[in-house]
């Protein structure tokens, strides 16, 4: 798998992993909250997934996959616990400030966009998270030891529901 | 924008694509523009080197975790840990009691099935022998059963799955602080209200143990008639006493929400 540790490389230390982080850091997080995380908790998931792989940083081959690995099983393990359902829009308000992340404003096109994908059932939303951050299916397929067919069947599906949902955005360029 | 999709044409891939992508850098700007990125990697060096979390402010509650699933306890001490002071990690009923009777905290996560006893039975003790040591819960979606059962064992906060690490986070501090957010979920499950507010109740003791008695019943889902035979009153007056339960967690909530 690609994602296993090199070996040999430990004595490099972290070094690089600032520069690493504050590029990467933001996507971690939306990868988090793509997924169905609150935004705490996206904050959260991705803090301690870096902070677990910063020991062993020149180990790891792949940083950004092997991080978004890591949120995505934290953040499963934590929804085993507390429902596999997807949570609605509401915690958007209830983010508390302190700790890390303060309230993240979103223009319109992000917050419909952001609640689309949150919207797909789970392995639909996974997929997106995946697919959005430049992940091919076949690399997600050996990422998450799933078939690629499973991974291509639940893109087509997904894509399909986001062009239905998102069709009031055609056209749409005001950036 | 809302989405109105009756009408307007499906995108096609070309504009689903160029919509995504677009997206995607507006929301790393956005999202970046509300963290620190300097104080996160200096968390992150800091703790490589030995150093604690840093302290969002002082005096963070304790919290104590019980749960019995091995892989998720951990992870969830290090999420609650990110917010409070988590003071002990339970795996048994039995080590949860140990670590409250040395030490208690302010909160207690509980959860409700564990190998050597099970979490309702636990927080009755731990409320009994220490009422400053509050629990939380969580239970099955709408559970007006697990919801009931949890208050008559003593339990003060309490979610209803589904529910994130936030609400849970939100509910710890809110426990913390002396709050009774249990009564939210009460008057979700009892009554047909709209609103999603979270009221707040600062008694410990609001019920008598008449009320407790019934709410105990309620929630092994005993008739009204079942309860009267049990409390030798009449059904009229069981019914009564619900809505008096109703009727104190309104006037608290109303009292707080002023």
């Amino acid at each position: 798998m690609a994602l296993s540790p090199r070996r040999g490389m430990a004595d490099d230390g972290s070094a690089g992993f600032e520069d690493w982080y504050r590029r990467e850091f933001p996507g971690l997080l939306l990868f988090a909250r793509r997924m169905g995380a609150g935004w705490q908790e996206s904050f959260d998931l991705a803090q301690e997934a870096c902070a677990k792989a910063y020991p062993r940083w020149a180990e790891i081959d792949e940083p950004r996959a092997y991080l978004r690995v890591a949120i995505r099983n934290g953040y499963f393990l934590l929804q085993r616990w507390a429902t596999e359902e997807l949570l609605g829009e509401a915690d958007l308000l209830a983010a508390p400030v302190e700790g890390g992340l303060r309230q993240v404003e979103f223009h319109d096109q992000e917050v419909v966009i952001m609640a689309a994908i949150r919207r797909l059932p789970p392995q639909q939303r996974e997929v997106m998270a995946w697919t959005v951050d430049g992940y091919r299916p076949a690399e997600i397929a050996t990422m998450l030891d799933k078939p690629a067919g499973t991974i291509r069947v639940n893109l087509h599906h997904a894509r399909a529901a986001l062009k239905r949902s998102l069709a009031g955005l055609g056209g749409d360029h005001d950036a | 924008m809302p989405d109105h999709g009756w009408q307007q044409p499906e995108l096609n891939d070309q504009q689903l694509d160029a919509l995504l992508e677009q997206s995607q850098q507006r929301a790393r700007d956005a999202v970046a523009e509300s963290l620190d990125l300097e104080a996160g990697a200096r968390e992150i060096a800091g703790r490589a080197a030995g150093q604690r979390l840093p302290r969002y402010r002082e005096g963070k509650p304790t919290v104590l975790v019980v749960e019995d699933d091995p892989t998720l306890a951990p992870l969830l001490a290090e999420m609650i840990g990110r917010r409070f002071e988590v003071v002990g990690l339970a795996y048994r009923g039995d080590e949860a009691l140990r670590m409250v009777r040395a030490n208690p905290p302010d909160v207690i996560t509980m959860d409700l099935g564990l190998p050597d006893t099970d979490g309702l039975t636990l927080t009755r003790i731990i409320t009994q022998e220490h009422p400053s040591s509050r629990v939380v819960m969580a239970t099955a979606r709408s559970s007006h059963r697990d919801l009931l059962a949890g208050l008559a064992a003593g339990a003060v906060g309490f979610l209803s799955k589904p529910f994130s690490m936030d609400e849970l986070n939100a509910t710890i501090e809110e426990v913390a602080r002396g709050g009774f957010p249990i009564a939210a979920a009460i008057i979700a499950a009892s009554l047909p209200t709209g609103g999603h507010e979270r009221p707040v109740t600062r008694l410990n003791h609001l019920f008598t143990p008449l009320e407790k008695a019934v709410l105990r019943y309620l929630a092994e889902d005993l008739t009204v008639t079942e309860i009267a035979g049990r409390t030798k009153l009449t059904p009229g007056e069981i019914i009564e006493v619900q809505a008096l339960i109703v009727e104190k967690i309104n006037l608290r909530n109303a009292i707080e929400n002023r």
